[in-house]
Protein backbone atom coordinates (compact mmCIF):
# COMPACT_ATOMS: atom_id res chain seq x y z
CA UNK A 1 0.00 0.00 0.00
CA UNK A 2 3.22 2.99 0.74
CA UNK A 3 4.30 1.92 -2.57
CA UNK A 4 1.19 2.61 -4.31
CA UNK A 5 0.68 6.09 -2.07
CA UNK A 6 3.95 6.69 -3.37
CA UNK A 7 3.63 6.25 -6.55
CA UNK A 8 0.78 8.03 -6.88
CA UNK A 9 2.20 11.34 -5.43
CA UNK A 10 4.87 11.01 -7.94
CA UNK A 11 2.59 10.33 -11.05
CA UNK A 12 0.56 13.07 -10.05
CA UNK A 13 3.14 15.76 -9.77
CA UNK A 14 4.92 14.82 -13.29
CA UNK A 15 1.38 15.21 -14.63
CA UNK A 16 0.30 18.29 -13.75
CA UNK A 17 3.05 20.02 -15.08
CA UNK A 18 3.85 20.38 -18.57
CA UNK A 19 7.29 20.90 -18.30
CA UNK A 20 7.28 18.16 -15.83
CA UNK A 21 10.66 17.22 -14.72
CA UNK A 22 12.42 20.02 -17.10
CA UNK A 23 10.67 21.80 -14.50
CA UNK A 24 12.07 20.32 -11.82
CA UNK A 25 15.36 20.99 -13.02
CA UNK A 26 15.21 24.24 -14.11
CA UNK A 27 13.86 25.80 -10.95
CA UNK A 28 17.26 25.16 -8.79
CA UNK A 29 19.49 25.73 -11.86
CA UNK A 30 17.80 29.42 -12.34
CA UNK A 31 18.31 29.72 -8.32
CA UNK A 32 21.99 28.87 -8.76
CA UNK A 33 22.53 31.44 -11.15
CA UNK A 34 20.59 34.35 -9.07
CA UNK A 35 22.23 32.95 -5.52
CA UNK A 36 25.75 33.23 -7.53
CA UNK A 37 24.95 37.23 -9.45
CA UNK A 38 23.59 38.03 -5.95
CA UNK A 39 25.85 36.54 -3.55
CA UNK A 40 29.51 35.75 -5.20
CA UNK A 41 29.36 38.84 -7.27
CA UNK A 42 27.19 41.51 -5.72
CA UNK A 43 27.60 40.79 -1.68
CA UNK A 44 31.01 38.96 -2.52
CA UNK A 45 30.60 35.46 -0.42
CA UNK A 46 32.96 33.56 -1.55
CA UNK A 47 33.92 29.63 -1.14
CA UNK A 48 37.01 27.99 -0.59
CA UNK A 49 36.99 24.70 -1.97
CA UNK A 50 33.92 24.59 -4.76
CA UNK A 51 33.69 27.14 -7.57
CA UNK A 52 30.88 29.11 -5.57
CA UNK A 53 28.02 28.14 -8.18
CA UNK A 54 29.15 24.10 -7.69
CA UNK A 55 29.05 25.20 -3.87
CA UNK A 56 25.64 27.10 -3.88
CA UNK A 57 23.87 24.63 -5.79
CA UNK A 58 24.93 22.11 -3.23
CA UNK A 59 22.63 24.53 -0.77
CA UNK A 60 20.33 25.03 -3.16
CA UNK A 61 19.90 21.24 -3.58
CA UNK A 62 19.13 20.13 -0.21
CA UNK A 63 17.26 22.95 0.70
CA UNK A 64 14.84 22.61 -1.92
CA UNK A 65 14.00 18.63 -1.22
CA UNK A 66 14.02 19.84 2.31
CA UNK A 67 11.55 22.39 2.19
CA UNK A 68 9.66 20.40 -0.59
CA UNK A 69 9.33 17.74 1.86
CA UNK A 70 8.35 19.51 4.58
CA UNK A 71 5.65 21.45 3.11
CA UNK A 72 3.90 18.74 1.13
CA UNK A 73 4.42 16.77 4.41
CA UNK A 74 2.87 19.24 6.88
CA UNK A 75 -0.28 19.27 4.69
CA UNK A 76 -0.43 15.61 3.74
CA UNK A 77 -3.45 14.70 6.24
CA UNK A 78 -5.63 17.29 5.38
CA UNK A 79 -4.88 16.59 1.55
CA UNK A 80 -5.39 12.59 2.49
CA UNK A 81 -8.42 12.88 4.27
CA UNK A 82 -10.81 11.30 2.21
CA UNK A 83 -8.86 8.58 2.29
CA UNK A 84 -8.28 8.45 6.27
CA UNK A 85 -12.18 9.02 6.51
CA UNK A 86 -13.02 5.54 4.67
CA UNK A 87 -10.17 3.64 5.10
CA UNK A 88 -8.22 2.20 8.45
CA UNK A 89 -4.74 1.65 7.75
CA UNK A 90 -1.29 3.14 9.61
CA UNK A 91 -1.61 6.74 9.31
CA UNK A 92 1.92 7.62 9.33
CA UNK A 93 2.20 6.18 5.73
CA UNK A 94 0.70 9.55 4.69
CA UNK A 95 3.32 12.13 5.52
CA UNK A 96 5.74 9.14 5.28
CA UNK A 97 4.72 8.69 1.69
CA UNK A 98 4.84 12.54 0.71
CA UNK A 99 8.49 12.71 1.85
CA UNK A 100 9.79 9.67 0.04
CA UNK A 101 8.29 11.07 -3.18
CA UNK A 102 9.88 14.07 -2.50
CA UNK A 103 13.21 12.24 -3.10
CA UNK A 104 12.70 12.02 -6.64
CA UNK A 105 13.13 15.12 -7.72
CA UNK A 106 16.21 15.16 -5.69
CA UNK A 107 17.29 12.47 -8.05
CA UNK A 108 16.81 14.62 -11.10
CA UNK A 109 18.70 17.93 -9.36
CA UNK A 110 21.60 15.81 -8.30
CA UNK A 111 22.48 14.74 -11.96
CA UNK A 112 22.05 18.65 -12.81
CA UNK A 113 24.92 18.30 -10.14
CA UNK A 114 26.96 16.11 -11.64
CA UNK A 115 26.84 18.20 -15.25
CA UNK A 116 28.21 21.22 -13.27
CA UNK A 117 30.84 19.14 -11.76
CA UNK A 118 31.95 18.65 -14.86
CA UNK A 119 31.46 22.03 -16.72
CA UNK A 120 33.65 23.56 -13.89
CA UNK A 121 35.96 20.89 -14.07
CA UNK A 122 35.63 19.51 -10.82
CA UNK A 123 37.37 16.05 -10.12
CA UNK A 124 34.37 14.17 -7.83
CA UNK A 125 35.86 12.58 -4.94
CA UNK A 126 35.15 9.14 -4.19
CA UNK A 127 33.10 10.45 -0.73
CA UNK A 128 30.36 12.09 -2.94
CA UNK A 129 28.45 8.92 -2.65
CA UNK A 130 28.08 10.04 1.07
CA UNK A 131 25.25 12.18 -0.38
CA UNK A 132 22.89 9.12 -0.78
CA UNK A 133 23.18 8.32 3.66
CA UNK A 134 23.01 12.09 3.72
CA UNK A 135 19.95 12.51 2.10
CA UNK A 136 17.98 10.13 3.98
CA UNK A 137 19.28 11.23 7.09
CA UNK A 138 17.44 14.56 6.41
CA UNK A 139 14.50 12.61 5.10
CA UNK A 140 14.45 11.46 8.24
CA UNK A 141 14.49 14.72 9.80
CA UNK A 142 11.99 15.97 7.49
CA UNK A 143 9.58 12.72 8.39
CA UNK A 144 10.10 14.16 12.15
CA UNK A 145 8.98 17.69 11.47
CA UNK A 146 6.25 16.62 9.24
CA UNK A 147 4.23 14.63 11.54
CA UNK A 148 5.04 17.31 14.39
CA UNK A 149 3.57 19.81 11.35
CA UNK A 150 0.91 17.64 9.65
CA UNK A 151 -0.72 16.75 13.40
CA UNK A 152 -0.84 20.42 14.30
CA UNK A 153 -1.53 21.37 10.83
CA UNK A 154 -5.16 18.97 11.28
CA UNK A 155 -5.92 20.33 14.28
CA UNK A 156 -5.15 24.00 13.79
CA UNK A 157 -5.47 25.20 9.97
CA UNK A 158 -2.97 28.19 10.78
CA UNK A 159 -0.36 25.64 10.80
CA UNK A 160 -0.80 26.01 6.94
CA UNK A 161 0.42 30.12 6.76
CA UNK A 162 2.81 29.79 9.10
CA UNK A 163 4.87 26.94 7.47
CA UNK A 164 6.25 28.43 4.29
CA UNK A 165 7.25 31.24 6.15
CA UNK A 166 8.91 29.75 8.67
CA UNK A 167 10.60 27.79 6.50
CA UNK A 168 11.92 31.13 4.35
CA UNK A 169 13.11 32.58 7.71
CA UNK A 170 14.98 28.87 8.21
CA UNK A 171 16.76 29.21 5.08
CA UNK A 172 18.64 31.91 6.10
CA UNK A 173 20.01 30.56 9.26
CA UNK A 174 21.03 27.74 7.38
CA UNK A 175 24.12 27.93 5.09
CA UNK A 176 22.48 27.67 1.79
CA UNK A 177 24.42 30.39 0.07
CA UNK A 178 27.28 30.79 2.51
CA UNK A 179 29.79 28.57 4.22
CA UNK A 180 29.15 27.99 7.60
CA UNK A 181 32.67 29.50 8.26
CA UNK A 182 31.03 32.72 8.28
CA UNK A 183 28.66 32.00 11.09
CA UNK A 184 30.52 33.49 13.87
CA UNK A 185 32.04 31.69 16.45
CA UNK A 186 29.10 32.60 19.48
CA UNK A 187 26.55 31.35 17.18
CA UNK A 188 28.70 28.46 15.59
CA UNK A 189 26.78 25.52 18.34
CA UNK A 190 22.89 26.99 16.75
CA UNK A 191 24.40 25.84 13.19
CA UNK A 192 25.71 22.87 14.72
CA UNK A 193 22.35 21.72 16.11
CA UNK A 194 20.82 22.38 12.88
CA UNK A 195 20.34 19.10 10.70
CA UNK A 196 19.44 20.94 7.32
CA UNK A 197 23.43 22.72 7.79
CA UNK A 198 24.70 19.36 9.08
CA UNK A 199 23.45 18.14 5.58
CA UNK A 200 24.74 20.82 3.45
CA UNK A 201 28.41 21.30 5.06
CA UNK A 202 28.50 17.85 5.26
CA UNK A 203 27.64 17.23 1.30
CA UNK A 204 30.14 20.16 0.18
CA UNK A 205 32.77 18.69 2.08
CA UNK A 206 31.94 15.45 0.86
CA UNK A 207 32.14 16.33 -2.68
CA UNK A 208 35.40 18.66 -2.60
CA UNK A 209 37.05 15.59 -0.83
CA UNK A 210 38.19 17.40 2.19
CA UNK A 211 37.51 16.45 6.08
CA UNK A 212 34.26 15.66 6.58
CA UNK A 213 33.14 17.27 9.78
CA UNK A 214 31.45 14.48 11.85
CA UNK A 215 30.65 16.76 14.89
CA UNK A 216 28.08 18.44 13.11
CA UNK A 217 26.38 14.87 11.98
CA UNK A 218 26.93 13.57 15.88
CA UNK A 219 25.32 16.75 17.38
CA UNK A 220 22.39 17.38 14.92
CA UNK A 221 21.50 13.86 14.98
CA UNK A 222 20.13 14.15 18.72
CA UNK A 223 18.19 16.77 17.53
CA UNK A 224 17.03 14.67 14.66
CA UNK A 225 16.14 11.80 16.96
CA UNK A 226 14.01 14.33 19.60
CA UNK A 227 11.98 15.66 16.78
CA UNK A 228 11.18 11.96 15.64
CA UNK A 229 10.21 10.34 18.79
CA UNK A 230 8.54 13.67 19.62
CA UNK A 231 6.98 13.81 16.65
CA UNK A 232 5.94 9.68 16.59
CA UNK A 233 4.59 10.14 20.09
CA UNK A 234 2.41 13.57 19.11
CA UNK A 235 0.91 11.58 16.37
CA UNK A 236 0.31 8.44 18.54
CA UNK A 237 -1.48 10.46 20.89
CA UNK A 238 -3.80 12.83 18.99
CA UNK A 239 -4.44 10.36 15.94
CA UNK A 240 -7.95 9.31 17.14
CA UNK A 241 -8.83 13.18 17.76
CA UNK A 242 -7.45 14.79 14.72
CA UNK A 243 -9.49 11.75 12.85
CA UNK A 244 -12.73 13.65 13.74
CA UNK A 245 -12.16 17.24 13.33
CA UNK A 246 -10.12 16.95 10.03
CA UNK B 1 -26.58 -19.67 16.93
CA UNK B 2 -22.94 -19.12 16.11
CA UNK B 3 -20.70 -15.96 16.99
CA UNK B 4 -21.67 -13.15 15.13
CA UNK B 5 -18.94 -12.13 12.93
CA UNK B 6 -19.60 -7.99 14.13
CA UNK B 7 -20.59 -7.39 17.54
CA UNK B 8 -21.40 -4.01 18.75
CA UNK B 9 -21.98 -3.29 22.13
CA UNK B 10 -23.57 -0.23 23.20
CA UNK B 11 -21.38 1.95 21.32
CA UNK B 12 -21.97 5.84 21.50
CA UNK B 13 -20.38 8.34 19.62
CA UNK B 14 -19.95 11.85 20.73
CA UNK B 15 -18.91 14.81 18.39
CA UNK B 16 -18.54 18.67 20.39
CA UNK B 17 -20.10 21.03 18.11
CA UNK B 18 -18.44 24.56 18.94
CA UNK B 19 -18.28 27.42 17.06
CA UNK B 20 -17.09 27.62 13.40
CA UNK B 21 -18.92 24.34 13.53
CA UNK B 22 -15.69 23.05 13.47
CA UNK B 23 -15.79 20.58 16.53
CA UNK B 24 -12.71 20.83 18.31
CA UNK B 25 -10.97 22.82 15.48
CA UNK B 26 -9.80 26.18 17.53
CA UNK B 27 -7.54 28.83 15.58
CA UNK B 28 -4.24 29.53 17.74
CA UNK B 29 -5.69 32.71 17.98
CA UNK B 30 -8.72 31.08 19.81
CA UNK B 31 -6.76 28.50 21.77
CA UNK B 32 -4.23 31.48 23.32
CA UNK B 33 -7.19 33.42 24.25
CA UNK B 34 -8.79 30.37 26.11
CA UNK B 35 -5.51 29.41 27.75
CA UNK B 36 -5.13 33.08 29.10
CA UNK B 37 -8.43 33.61 30.10
CA UNK B 38 -8.15 30.22 32.22
CA UNK B 39 -4.75 30.96 33.77
CA UNK B 40 -6.18 34.40 34.78
CA UNK B 41 -8.87 32.82 36.35
CA UNK B 42 -11.68 34.37 34.25
CA UNK B 43 -12.09 31.10 32.67
CA UNK B 44 -15.70 31.12 31.04
CA UNK B 45 -16.81 28.17 29.65
CA UNK B 46 -16.92 27.34 26.05
CA UNK B 47 -20.24 27.22 24.61
CA UNK B 48 -19.36 23.75 23.23
CA UNK B 49 -22.41 21.91 22.60
CA UNK B 50 -22.03 17.98 22.24
CA UNK B 51 -24.09 16.04 19.69
CA UNK B 52 -24.15 12.55 19.84
CA UNK B 53 -24.31 10.85 16.63
CA UNK B 54 -24.78 8.00 18.50
CA UNK B 55 -26.37 6.28 21.48
CA UNK B 56 -26.59 2.76 22.97
CA UNK B 57 -26.22 0.75 19.86
CA UNK B 58 -26.04 -3.17 19.73
CA UNK B 59 -26.75 -5.69 17.37
CA UNK B 60 -25.26 -8.46 16.26
CA UNK B 61 -24.72 -9.44 12.48
CA UNK B 62 -24.35 -12.93 11.45
CA UNK B 63 -22.04 -14.32 8.59
CA UNK B 64 -23.28 -13.89 4.98
CA UNK B 65 -26.18 -11.78 6.17
CA UNK B 66 -26.63 -8.36 4.44
CA UNK B 67 -28.03 -5.54 6.91
CA UNK B 68 -29.27 -2.61 5.83
CA UNK B 69 -29.24 1.00 7.75
CA UNK B 70 -31.73 3.11 7.03
CA UNK B 71 -32.58 6.48 8.47
CA UNK B 72 -33.02 10.19 7.85
CA UNK B 73 -29.62 12.61 7.27
CA UNK B 74 -27.94 12.76 10.55
CA UNK B 75 -29.27 9.97 12.11
CA UNK B 76 -25.78 8.37 12.66
CA UNK B 77 -25.70 6.06 9.59
CA UNK B 78 -22.36 7.43 7.88
CA UNK B 79 -20.27 7.60 11.73
CA UNK B 80 -21.60 3.78 12.36
CA UNK B 81 -20.31 2.89 9.11
CA UNK B 82 -16.92 5.04 9.90
CA UNK B 83 -16.82 3.32 13.36
CA UNK B 84 -17.29 -0.22 11.85
CA UNK B 85 -14.33 0.41 9.44
CA UNK B 86 -11.88 1.38 12.04
CA UNK B 87 -11.68 5.14 10.94
CA UNK B 88 -13.00 6.41 13.90
CA UNK B 89 -13.10 5.13 17.50
CA UNK B 90 -16.06 5.06 19.62
CA UNK B 91 -16.53 7.49 22.83
CA UNK B 92 -17.63 4.02 24.50
CA UNK B 93 -18.72 0.70 24.17
CA UNK B 94 -17.25 -1.86 21.87
CA UNK B 95 -17.05 -3.31 18.90
CA UNK B 96 -16.06 -6.61 17.77
CA UNK B 97 -15.24 -7.77 14.28
CA UNK B 98 -13.96 -11.14 13.18
CA UNK B 99 -12.38 -10.79 9.52
CA UNK B 100 -11.05 -8.00 7.15
CA UNK B 101 -13.37 -4.95 6.52
CA UNK B 102 -13.63 -3.65 3.17
CA UNK B 103 -15.08 -0.21 2.41
CA UNK B 104 -17.56 1.20 -0.77
CA UNK B 105 -18.31 4.72 0.48
CA UNK B 106 -18.73 7.52 -1.52
CA UNK B 107 -15.89 7.93 -4.77
CA UNK B 108 -13.21 5.60 -4.83
CA UNK B 109 -10.95 4.79 -2.40
CA UNK B 110 -7.91 7.37 -2.92
CA UNK B 111 -8.74 7.76 -6.87
CA UNK B 112 -7.04 11.18 -8.19
CA UNK B 113 -8.70 13.25 -10.85
CA UNK B 114 -5.41 13.72 -12.51
CA UNK B 115 -4.94 10.49 -13.33
CA UNK B 116 -7.13 8.21 -16.13
CA UNK B 117 -9.26 5.62 -15.04
CA UNK B 118 -6.79 2.36 -15.66
CA UNK B 119 -4.26 4.38 -13.30
CA UNK B 120 -6.59 5.06 -10.75
CA UNK B 121 -7.50 0.91 -10.97
CA UNK B 122 -4.30 -0.08 -10.35
CA UNK B 123 -3.95 2.92 -7.50
CA UNK B 124 -6.91 1.83 -5.77
CA UNK B 125 -5.94 -2.24 -5.59
CA UNK B 126 -2.76 -1.11 -4.62
CA UNK B 127 -3.99 0.90 -1.68
CA UNK B 128 -6.41 -1.63 -0.72
CA UNK B 129 -3.02 -3.83 -0.51
CA UNK B 130 -2.98 -6.04 -3.31
CA UNK B 131 -0.04 -6.21 -5.51
CA UNK B 132 0.37 -5.17 -8.77
CA UNK B 133 -0.10 -8.70 -10.96
CA UNK B 134 -3.44 -9.22 -9.20
CA UNK B 135 -5.13 -5.96 -10.16
CA UNK B 136 -3.47 -5.73 -14.14
CA UNK B 137 -5.02 -9.19 -14.28
CA UNK B 138 -8.79 -8.32 -13.40
CA UNK B 139 -8.48 -4.93 -15.38
CA UNK B 140 -10.39 -5.32 -18.40
CA UNK B 141 -12.85 -7.30 -16.35
CA UNK B 142 -13.66 -4.19 -14.43
CA UNK B 143 -13.53 -1.93 -17.50
CA UNK B 144 -16.08 -4.21 -19.12
CA UNK B 145 -17.93 -4.55 -15.55
CA UNK B 146 -18.23 -0.67 -15.30
CA UNK B 147 -18.77 -0.15 -18.92
CA UNK B 148 -16.25 2.63 -19.01
CA UNK B 149 -13.49 0.55 -21.70
CA UNK B 150 -13.45 3.75 -24.31
CA UNK B 151 -12.91 5.78 -21.27
CA UNK B 152 -10.27 3.98 -19.95
CA UNK B 153 -7.47 6.87 -20.91
CA UNK B 154 -9.51 9.56 -19.99
CA UNK B 155 -8.57 11.31 -16.71
CA UNK B 156 -10.89 11.11 -13.98
CA UNK B 157 -11.45 14.21 -13.72
CA UNK B 158 -13.62 14.60 -17.16
CA UNK B 159 -15.87 11.78 -15.76
CA UNK B 160 -19.21 12.47 -15.35
CA UNK B 161 -21.12 11.58 -11.85
CA UNK B 162 -22.42 8.01 -12.99
CA UNK B 163 -19.51 7.38 -14.69
CA UNK B 164 -17.25 7.97 -11.67
CA UNK B 165 -19.75 6.03 -9.32
CA UNK B 166 -19.21 2.69 -11.72
CA UNK B 167 -15.81 3.28 -11.79
CA UNK B 168 -15.62 3.15 -7.81
CA UNK B 169 -17.96 0.30 -7.68
CA UNK B 170 -16.73 -1.98 -10.45
CA UNK B 171 -13.17 -1.63 -8.39
CA UNK B 172 -14.02 -2.11 -5.21
CA UNK B 173 -16.57 -5.36 -6.04
CA UNK B 174 -13.62 -7.08 -8.04
CA UNK B 175 -10.19 -5.73 -6.24
CA UNK B 176 -11.51 -6.09 -2.73
CA UNK B 177 -12.84 -9.15 -1.52
CA UNK B 178 -13.16 -8.48 2.28
CA UNK B 179 -15.28 -10.36 4.59
CA UNK B 180 -17.16 -7.81 5.52
CA UNK B 181 -18.18 -5.41 2.97
CA UNK B 182 -18.97 -2.03 4.42
CA UNK B 183 -21.22 0.40 1.84
CA UNK B 184 -22.17 4.07 2.05
CA UNK B 185 -24.47 5.11 -0.03
CA UNK B 186 -23.08 4.17 -3.73
CA UNK B 187 -25.03 2.53 -5.31
CA UNK B 188 -27.33 6.52 -5.60
CA UNK B 189 -25.77 7.21 -8.90
CA UNK B 190 -25.65 4.49 -11.93
CA UNK B 191 -28.71 3.65 -13.80
CA UNK B 192 -31.32 1.20 -13.15
CA UNK B 193 -29.76 -1.54 -15.24
CA UNK B 194 -25.77 -1.12 -13.37
CA UNK B 195 -27.70 -0.71 -10.54
CA UNK B 196 -29.17 -4.45 -11.17
CA UNK B 197 -25.67 -5.84 -12.20
CA UNK B 198 -24.02 -4.14 -9.05
CA UNK B 199 -27.02 -5.97 -7.08
CA UNK B 200 -26.78 -9.16 -8.64
CA UNK B 201 -22.44 -9.27 -7.85
CA UNK B 202 -23.13 -8.38 -4.38
CA UNK B 203 -25.36 -11.41 -4.06
CA UNK B 204 -22.93 -13.32 -5.66
CA UNK B 205 -20.29 -11.86 -3.17
CA UNK B 206 -22.78 -12.88 -0.36
CA UNK B 207 -23.03 -16.53 -1.42
CA UNK B 208 -19.40 -17.02 -1.24
CA UNK B 209 -19.49 -15.68 2.47
CA UNK B 210 -19.40 -12.04 2.45
CA UNK B 211 -21.01 -10.33 5.10
CA UNK B 212 -22.66 -6.99 4.05
CA UNK B 213 -23.82 -3.86 5.65
CA UNK B 214 -25.41 -1.67 3.49
CA UNK B 215 -26.07 2.16 4.05
CA UNK B 216 -28.78 3.77 2.04
CA UNK B 217 -31.58 5.90 1.69
CA UNK B 218 -33.04 3.86 -0.90
CA UNK B 219 -35.57 2.01 1.19
CA UNK B 220 -36.87 -0.39 -1.82
CA UNK B 221 -33.11 -1.61 -1.88
CA UNK B 222 -33.11 -2.73 1.50
CA UNK B 223 -36.37 -4.27 1.46
CA UNK B 224 -35.02 -5.93 -2.05
CA UNK B 225 -31.61 -7.29 -0.61
CA UNK B 226 -31.33 -7.14 3.12
CA UNK B 227 -31.93 -10.12 5.37
CA UNK B 228 -32.17 -7.61 8.35
CA UNK B 229 -32.88 -3.86 9.03
CA UNK B 230 -31.70 -1.22 11.62
CA UNK B 231 -33.51 1.54 11.35
CA UNK B 232 -31.58 4.75 13.32
CA UNK B 233 -33.50 7.47 14.42
CA UNK B 234 -31.20 10.64 16.35
CA UNK B 235 -28.55 8.34 16.69
CA UNK B 236 -30.09 5.56 18.89
CA UNK B 237 -31.73 2.27 17.34
CA UNK B 238 -35.75 2.61 16.81
CA UNK B 239 -35.98 -0.51 15.39
CA UNK B 240 -34.30 -3.67 13.94
CA UNK B 241 -35.77 -6.52 12.46
CA UNK B 242 -37.49 -7.80 9.01
CA UNK B 243 -36.43 -5.23 6.38
CA UNK B 244 -40.17 -5.09 5.42
CA UNK B 245 -41.47 -3.92 8.81
CA UNK B 246 -38.62 -1.51 9.22
CA UNK B 247 -38.57 -0.22 6.27
CA UNK B 248 -42.13 0.16 6.56
CA UNK B 249 -41.78 2.26 10.11
CA UNK B 250 -39.59 4.45 8.42
CA UNK B 251 -41.31 5.57 5.59
CA UNK B 252 -44.39 5.98 8.03
CA UNK B 253 -42.26 8.49 10.51
CA UNK B 254 -40.77 9.82 6.91
CA UNK B 255 -44.40 10.79 6.67
CA UNK B 256 -45.14 12.27 9.89
CA UNK B 257 -43.20 16.24 9.29
CA UNK B 258 -44.87 16.36 5.92
CA UNK B 259 -48.72 16.23 7.30
CA UNK B 260 -47.65 19.21 10.19
CA UNK B 261 -46.73 21.08 7.17
CA UNK B 262 -49.80 20.72 5.34
CA UNK B 263 -51.77 20.79 8.29
CA UNK B 264 -50.01 24.82 9.26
Amino acid sequence: MLRFLIWKDIVVRYKQTVVGIAWIVIQPFVEMLVFTLVFHHFVGITSTDLPYPVFVYIGILVWTYFTAAVHSGAVSLVTARQLLHRMSFPRLYIPFSSIVSKLVDAVFSFAVLCTLLLWFDVPPSITIVWIIPLMMYLAVFAFGISLWLSVLHALYHDVGFIVPYALRILMFLTPVMYPITLVSERWQWLSMMNPVAATIEISRAAIAGTPIPFTMLIVSSWVVLFTLIGGVALFQKLESRFIDVM
Amino acid sequence: MSTPIISVENIAKRYRTGEHHRPMCRSIKEEVTHILSRCCGRHVPQPSREFWALRDVSFDVQKGEIIGVIGRNGAGKSTLIRILAGVTRPTAGQVTIQGTVGTLIGTGLGMHPELNGRENIVLSGGIMGLQKREIEDRLEEILAFSELESFADTPVKYYSNGMHARLSFSVSIYLNRPEILLIDEVLAAGDIAFKQKCFTKLLECVNEGTTIVLVTHAVDYVRQLADRCIYLKNGEINCIGDPATVAGKYLQDAQKPSTILQNA
